[in-house]
């Protein structure tokens, strides 16, 4: 059973998280606990929100006040431990308030001064509330010192539960952490060269003889821009102090990357960074186009295909070589480590604009994840249209009709929050109309239309009429891909339903697994594996 | 093939097979390249510092300027970052040409530390410090770390002006603050634009070209040490700075191609409180030599003994504190400070039109001084462009200073340095005497009014020797290296000893233990003439150095009339014989050449040998200040004349010294005090107690006085003769005949052991001091003789009468031509009485209508000036003072108005000297007859009367008022009585031969060898009862004495013994002439018949008034102590003493 650490910090953290818990829910990590820490200023955030929507979800889709453990083959396998942490400014929401500037500039001016020579006045003013707006000089300094005096000052934080299970991996072995972030925005790009030795300052203060820096491999995300927002008006400038504006992204991106290049910390840390971004930024993200957005709940940014890279870059980080030189001669974290060496790694995605399974994981687990992704989307209309309603009908004991039964003793509150959780993944119903899921936001953000992994019809449906046509059984893969004989036929007068219930009832109920939910769950996995001709 | 997904750049596009995750290989040109896109460099600025995840961000970017500079690849298309490091550099160039040009601008502070490990996370400086993570040790002395592995982080915040501008960092040596708009006084730097510094290149001049050139070269040269000392702890991964290296030589090579002619020696900009690495990039170490010449040069010679002083860098001639004290001019401008005793930098001020002139002391450091120190005039007259300091006061009122020194025939302009001005608004002063300096000299005082041991500004004082005219050093081992230390008047007792220099602390302020308000000062002596004076202020807790007040060199032709000289090598061997007469109210002071000692006596002047080092001696005449009171006397005389004043020393101030001169109080010669309080022999002055009327005192705080005013008037007369190359080889005192053998001893004591030993001529081959090696006294009469007989006033066949009137004696001598001895002039007799001029001052202070005319007289005057005169109408007590002070500042020439005056205003006043010197002449007359008849003076015809001294214009008023010849007729009836029998053969002629400088005659006297016959018994011999029908009992049976019987000791020690008649015949005689006198023939006195009924009650009287008599029972309790009773006092002039004090004067006075 594997351990891995997972940070996600700011809202495009959040987002990736919410990209790489997807992975965690179709199954591209059996058998592994993740410790996922969201970490963020803004705890309003809107992504933040719906992150802890997700995660809910998702971890009571596994059991609601039950053990949990991590499965195999199946969707929702590896187990999620979900920590988060904002620090509180509240009460201190400056720099200058925090740090007693006023204070320190009477009583000991000549000390004071050094945030004179470092930081403007605007910077040292500006309300941290919204998180810290692309000031990322201030943000490391505000994130670090937060990170250990939460330590110092919680005994019962998620912080101090996650460091726990770190410091417990680290005397056991080399654990991977690895950190999902922007480099361009603000609390992310703040905190990323932080984070481990923040980590490690704030394990020396539970347990003195924890070095998580020597054990610790750690990676992360170079996300360098990819997006933009609409640039502030002047009265929107007036207002706020410091503004985080897109059109800088760019020169963040650059100035952040030099800084890793060069700096000593960040060399004596990391031993892998993934690269990405995209060449262009003109997705918008976000839901309010008329205006710029500092944080809030407000804050709500359409999920993009870089985050899902960067969740396969968190893949490929827990799945990379500790030892030796892999076939691709990626170097194996431990020399790395020893040699204070960092792999700056890139991904190149298909000249033709078309987005495909092998682009985030390669030739040899493209498979894996086209099954999984397309089987999980499979699942989705099983789960959510009201014509299936599969887990409910298993639930209730309304599919006795059809001979399924057995699941009644399902938690309710478990099959309410599949459904939740899938709601997240692909499409929503709310009063009538559709809300896209990560899926189709992602889909949206590749270029739409045959993009994206997915036949183009998956994204095609923007009703529930049309979606209750859809024919999920032949048009989940695109057609003259690898996977497009990966479809089943209904015969003419028979229904998805019935096929899939039919294959449904030949499945064999998996023992190892203890949750009724999870049970059912696998059997549907399997059961699409058969209906989509995918090997289990 | 697939395409990378990644931002954007002009580098790095990569295509490789899709589906795998390939290293990046050219990840600096992939960075470089990024395309940030189309942005102004301001919003470049701001978002760098904000994108760049450190709070270091600021400090890291100049180093990416530098760095990305080396690696930048010429075939890349680069966007606005790139762009913009190209103005980093253009910024972080302004600031180090502004670090280079501008060293008096610009200040590191101290070594800001930043403890990562400080327990509150919230602590500034240390939160700060724990960010700089894994870069901690670059910010770090490491030398001082491989010692202590808790050596801290550390930034130097770098000011203009005192605003913060940057700071200290190891990338890039310096990087600008994220802001700092606004700069103030930056006006004539104009590579600050908008806000920033730019490139400054095309704005500098070519004097400021070659500074930075001189500047870079050096950095150059010390890059390889500061790398070295930045990677200490990194072997293996030494910060790269070639970027920052390259970058430093290309704009030192530019400047080398662009310009001709650059020197390659010079000044650098010193930044002395910066820590490691960065002052050893900054270090510079200009040397130059001094040579024998005086001539400057960069290149040591060969041969060392051309060398006469060593410079360890060129730029640290100039001090490096920030602090400068500076004067204004004083408003009268009269006396210019550019006239005073020690150099000054004096800088026209042209901000200010009312007082332009200013002056500063000289902001050199000490090892600029002492290179400087015998071409220190030259450098301030600006006389030599290429020799000189100037200063001007900058926009912000800073004195900015520009030195150019001529090194090797070229001249050198050193870095401008900037100073804030302390202005000096006390009055406080600091003054040094005597005002000449010697190697065979050991007694130099200085009088500070800025004590070391109180808080505030402070100056220093250091020495130097005569003749080498150098600053006077110890050396002492410094880690490997011998140092020569300076030694000032407080260094520890080694270096004191090493340096061979005494310093007595003779007056101490003793802080904490007296109340604020008392005068703070204090009085040093050293045996080695004072350098001058190091200033020394607080800021922020610390002492700075605020510059330096060096005592001009001798020969200096900038003071006025003065001039220092140094007597070093001066030929000083004429030996003078000195003569002191120490009065009870002035002493006086002659000297002789031994070699002409019979041509007349020459006044010591007291000069005043003050030199005001800091402030401005106050004039003379006005209201004596406190230092006036305290130290030397800057009164001179022209006369030998002076006070016989002590002003004491509050006994807090000098501990155990008291007996040490100066210490013991020091003689006071001023015309104008503030006299608070006063009586008969202390004045309570602004500064403490002055004493007077000391002539007399003998018990144990007297003799200190009489030893300490002594010690203080021996001084003075040494560094006056000395000063005119003479020895006082023969020391001659005087005292009054009557003056008991107790007090004598007690001056004997004085004269012959404590002032010879306080001498402080040396010799020059031996060094042994060369005290007075005779030492002689005479009476007064004595005295008084020999001057006469020195001016030959024409003794012939008559009888020479001199009453030298005093202050409390009157001293009566008989000088004829010795039949006997080839008449060789003999003194006959020499009476002391004690009846003088000090009966005026009971006189005074009685009569406010003499005390209105005194004052009406001083405000009718415009020369004479008496501080708070107007005291004498409503504080009778201190009426003797303001009408002493009158008197001094009457001239010559004044005398007879001021005679004529008080006659008009106050008549009756007439009556005291009328009845003083009648009196004295009628006992006079009868010691004439004594002795005629005696020494069978047959052929004298004649008796010239001859007043002397200070009182002796006692006899001068009468010849005004009423006029000479009534006086004359009083004078001749008063000697005829008091003759008797055969006086109508001798005529009494009134001889006004000595009417100026009276006073002197002892002095004069004593100072010349003049033939005279003498005998001391005739010092025991010549007073005489002079009244009839006095008994004295004496083994049981009342003897009665004739008049001319000799007043014998013995007779007063029981004064009950005597017997006094009713009648006082000889007394009534002379009362009745007296008041015939006053009353009848010159209208001075109205109510005459109360006078001549009153002396019915004197017989009764005079026991008791004897027996009160100070003297008396001085002399009763002498006895007790030497078993020998000395006491005696014509009874006639007791009786006209009693009649005076108890009815004359509270009859005549008692408006």
């Amino acid at each position: 059973m594997a351990n891995i650490f997972v940070i996600g910090i700011g809202g495009t953290g959040m987002r990736c998280i919410e990209a790489f818990t997807h992975l965690c829910a179709i199954g591209m990590f059996d058998n592994t606990d993740v410790h996922l820490l969201a970490l963020d200023t803004d705890k309003d955030n809107g992504n933040f929100t719906r992150l802890k929507n997700l995660k809910e979800a998702y971890i009571k889709t596994k059991g609601v006040n039950k053990n949990q453990s991590a499965l195999k083959d199946t969707f929702f396998s590896a187990k999620l431990n979900y920590y988060q942490f904002s620090p509180d400014y509240s009460k201190l929401s400056t720099f200058d308030a925090l740090y007693n500037y006023g204070d320190a500039k009477f009583s000991n001016p000549e000390k004071a001064a050094i945030a004179d020579l470092l930081f403007t006045d605007n910077a040292k003013a500006f309300d941290l509330k919204h998180g810290y707006r692309a000031q990322t000089h201030l943000g490391s300094m505000l994130m670090y010192h937060s990170i250990i005096n939460e330590i110092k000052q919680n005994d019962k934080s998620d912080l101090r539960r996650f460091i726990q299970e770190l410091i417990t991996a680290s005397n056991a072995g080399n654990p991977r952490v690895f950190i999902l972030g922007s480099v361009f925005g603000g609390t992310g790009a703040s905190s990323i060269p932080i984070i481990p030795k923040a980590i490690k300052e704030a394990a020396a203060l539970i347990s003195d003889a924890t070095d998580i820096e020597r054990n610790a491999y750690f990676g992360a995300t170079l996300l360098t821009s990819y997006f933009s927002f609409p640039l502030p008006n002047e009265k929107e400038k007036q207002q706020q102090k410091v503004i985080a504006t897109s059109d800088k992204f760019a020169l963040n991106s650059q100035a952040a990357m030099m800084f890793y290049e060069a700096d000593e910390t960040v060399k004596k840390t990391y031993q892998k960074f993934y690269m990405m971004g995209t060449e262009g930024m003109e997705w918008q993200p976000s839901k309010i186009k008329d205006k710029t957005i500092t944080g809030g709940e407000s804050q709500e940014n359409d999920s993009h295909y870089i985050e899902m890279l960067a969740a396969f870059a968190a893949y490929h980080f827990f799945n990379s070589r500790e030892e030796g030189t892999d076939a691709a001669k990626l170097i194996g974290l431990r020399d790395l480590k020893l040699e204070n060496k960092v792999e700056y790694l890139y991904r190149t995605f298909n000249e033709n604009g078309k987005i495909d399974f092998t682009d985030f994981v390669g030739s040899e687990k493209k498979e894996e994840l086209a099954k999984k992704l397309g089987l999980f989307t499979a699942m989705s209309y099983l789960t959510l249209l009201e014509k299936y309603d599969f887990f409910v009908q298993a639930q209730t004991g309304d599919l006795k009709r059809v001979k399924i039964e057995g699941y009644e003793d399902i938690n309710a509150e478990e099959v309410t929050n599949l459904k939740r959780y899938m709601s997240l993944f692909h499409f929503g119903i709310e009063n009538g109309s559709i809300k896209d899921g990560w899926l189709r936001q992602v889909h949206r953000s590749a270029g739409g239309g045959d993009k994206f992994l997915l036949n183009p019809e998956v994204f095609g449906c923007h009703s529930i009429k049309e979606f209750d046509k859809f024919d999920f059984n032949e048009k989940i893969y695109q057609k003259n891909s690898d996977f497009e004989a990966h479809k089943f036929k209904t015969g003419m007068f028979g229904s998805i339903f019935n096929s899939f219930v039919e294959n449904f009832i030949k499945s064999r109920e998996p023992d190892s697994i203890t949750n009724k939910n999870e049970k059912l769950i696998k059997r549907v996995y399997d059961t699409l594996c058969q209906l989509y001709e995918f090997k289990n | 093939m697939g395409k990378a997904k990644l931002i954007k750049s002009t580098e790095g596009t990569k295509s490789n097979p899709e589906g795998k995750w390939y290293v990046h290989d050219q990840i600096k040109p992939f960075i470089q390249g990024i395309i940030a896109g189309d942005l102004d460099i301001n919003q470049v600025s701001s978002t760098l510092i904000s994108g760049v995840p450190t709070p270091w961000a600021r400090a890291k970017l100049f180093w990416f300027a530098f760095d990305y500079l080396q690696r930048q690849d010429a075939n890349i298309t680069t966007s606005g970052l790139i762009d913009f490091y190209g103005i980093l550099r253009d910024e972080w160039k302004g600031i180090m040409a502004l670090i280079a040009l501008f060293p008096d601008r610009v200040t590191f502070s101290d070594p800001i530390y930043m403890n990562p490990k400080e327990n509150n996370l919230f602590e500034l400086s240390s939160a700060f410090g724990r960010m700089l993570l894994d870069d901690a040790d670059l910010w770090t002395d490491q030398q001082k770390k491989q010692r202590n592995p808790d050596e801290l982080p550390f930034v130097q915040l770098l000011r203009y002006n005192g605003q913060i501008i940057g700071g200290t960092s190891p990338f890039s040596i310096v990087f600008p603050a994220v802001e700092y708009t606004n700069l103030k006084h930056a006006g004539d730097i104009p590579w600050y634009r908008n806000g920033k510094f730019e490139d400054p290149m095309k704005f500098l001049d070519k004097d400021k070209i070659q500074k930075l050139y001189l500047f870079l070269k050096n950095i150059n040269g010390n890059f390889e040490e500061y790398e070295n000392n930045i990677n200490i702890a990194r072997p293996n991964n030494k910060l790269d700075l070639s970027g920052l290296k390259t970058y430093l030589r290309k704009w030192q090579k530019d400047i080398e191609l662009k310009e001709n002619n650059l020197q390659k020696n010079g000044t650098v900009a010193k930044y002395s409180n910066l820590a490691m690495p960065y002052n050893a990039l900054l270090s510079s170490v200009q040397k130059v030599f001094q040579l024998t010449t005086g001539e400057f040069t960069f290149d040591k010679p060969a041969d060392a003994s051309l060398i006469k002083a060593e410079l360890s860098d060129l730029q640290n001639i100039l001090k490096e504190d920030k602090k400068i004290i500076g004067w204004f001019e004083s408003s009268d401008r009269k006396n210019p400070l550019s006239a005073a005793a020690v150099y000054y930098l004096k800088v026209n001020d042209v901000r200010d039109t009312e007082n332009p002139t200013k002056y500063f002391s000289l902001p050199l450091s000490m090892e600029g001084i002492q290179m400087f120190t015998q071409q220190l005039g030259r450098l301030v007259s600006h006389q030599d462009p290429k020799f000189d300091i100037v200063g001007k006061i900058s926009e912000q009122g800073n004195l900015v200073v520009d030195l150019t020194v001529s090194i090797d025939n070229q001249p050198y302009k050193l870095n401008s340095k900037e100073y804030e001005i302390e202005w000096v608004t006390t009055n406080n002063k600091v003054i040094m005497w005597p005002d000449f300096i010697s190697d065979n000299w050991d007694a130099y005082y200085l009088y500070s009014e800025y004590p070391l041991n109180v808080q505030g500004v402070k100056f220093v004082p250091f020495f130097k020797r005569g003749q080498e005219q150098k600053i006077i050093t110890v050396e002492r081992k410094h880690g490997e290296q011998n140092v020569k230390t300076v030694i000032y008047s407080n260094s520890n007792e080694d270096d004191l000893q090493d340096g061979k220099i005494d310093i007595t602390q003779l007056v101490t302020y003793p802080a904490g233990k007296v109340p604020q308000e008392m005068h703070k000062y204090e009085v040093l002596k050293s045996n080695r003439p004072i350098a001058g004076l190091e200033i020394r202020i607080e800021n922020a807790g610390k002492s700075i150095l605020a510059g330096y007040l060096i005592v001009k060199n001798p020969g200096d032709e900038t003071m006025g009339n003065r001039k220092i000289v140094d007597l070093s090598t001066e030929n000083i061997t004429k030996e003078a014989i000195v003569g002191i007469d120490f009065g009870s109210n002035n002493s006086c002071v002659h000297y002789t050449l031994k070699t002409a000692a019979n041509n007349g006596a020459q006044p010591i002047h007291f000069s005043n040998r003050r030199l005001a080092l800091v402030g401005i001696d106050a004039e003379s005449g006005a209201t004596a200040e406190r230092d006036e009171l305290l130290f030397f006397s800057n009164e001179p005389t022209t006369n030998g004349q002076i006070k016989s004043w002590l002003h004491e020393h509050d006994v807090r101030y000098i501990g155990a010294h008291k007996d040490k001169e100066i210490a013991g109080g020091v003689a006071v010669n001023e015309k104008n005090i503030l006299v608070k309080e006063m009586d008969k022999e202390k004045i309570t002055t602004q500064a403490g107690i002055l004493n007077y009327n000391m002539k007399w005192l003998s018990d144990i705080a007297g003799l200190s006085k009489k030893t300490a005013y002594l010690k203080a008037l021996w001084l003075t007369v040494c560094a006056d003769l000395y000063a005119k190359k003479c020895l006082p080889t023969e020391l001659r005192w005087s005292f009054p005949g009557s003056m008991a053998s107790t007090d004598l001893n007690q001056y004997t004591a004085i004269y012959n052991g404590q002032l010879p030993s306080i001498t402080p001529i040396l010799d020059s081959s031996t060094g042994m001091r060369l005290r007075p090696v005779s030492i002689l006294e005479q009476t007064e009469a004595e005295s008084v003789c020999k001057y006469a007989l020195s001016r030959d006033y024409g003794l012939n066949n008559n009888l020479f009468l001199g009453i030298d009137v005093g202050g409390s004696t009157s001293d009566i001598l008989l000088l004829a031509k010795d039949i006997t001895a080839d008449n060789v002039p003999r003194l006959y007799k020499q009476s002391s009485v004690r009846i003088a001029a000090g009966v005026f001052f009971e006189a005074v202070i009685k009569s406010a209508i003499f005390r209105k005319a005194i004052y009406n007289y001083h405000q009718g005057q415009k020369r004479i000036k008496v501080e708070n005169i107007q005291e004498i109408l409503s504080e009778g007590h201190k009426a003797p003072f303001y009408l002493n002070s009158v008197f001094d500042q009457l001239t010559d020439d004044d005398f007879s108005a001021f005679y004529s005056f008080i006659g008009r205003e106050a008549s009756f006043v007439y009556a005291i000297p009328a009845y003083v010197t009648g009196l004295l002449i009628f006992y006079a007359g009868k010691l004439c007859s004594k002795t005629i008849k005696e020494n069978n003076l047959t052929v004298v015809r004649e008796v010239h009367l001859m007043p002397f001294g200070k009182g002796g214009r006692l006899f001068h008023w009468l010849q005004t008022i009423p006029g000479s010849t009534s006086t004359n007729a009083y004078y001749e009836e008063c000697f005829r009585k008091g003759y008797g029998e055969g006086a109508e053969a001798i005529r009494l002629v009134y001889r006004n031969d000595i009417s100026i400088d009276n006073k002197s005659e002892v002095s004069k006297g004593l100072a010349v060898d003049t033939e005279l016959i003498y005998d001391r018994n005739v010092r025991f011999s010549s007073d005489i009862f002079a009244e009839k029908n006095i008994k004295y009992l004496r083994d049981g049976q009342f003897v009665e004495f004739t008049e001319d019987e000799v007043v014998s000791d013995e007779y007063f020690e029981k004064i009950d013994k005597f017997q006094f008649p009713e009648k006082l015949e000889n007394f009534e005689t002379f009362l009745r002439i007296f008041i015939d006198f006053v009353g009848y023939k010159a209208g001075l006195v109205r109510n005459i018949a109360v006078l001549e009924n009153r002396s019915k009650e004197l017989t009764s009287r005079l026991s008791a008034f004897i027996d009160n008599d100070s003297e008396y029972k001085k002399a009763r309790n002498a006895k007790q102590q030497t078993n020998r009773f000395e006491y005696r006092f014509p009874i006639f002039i007791a009786e006209g003493l009693c009649y005076l004090e108890q009815i004359l004067i509270p009859e005549i006075f008692k408006s």
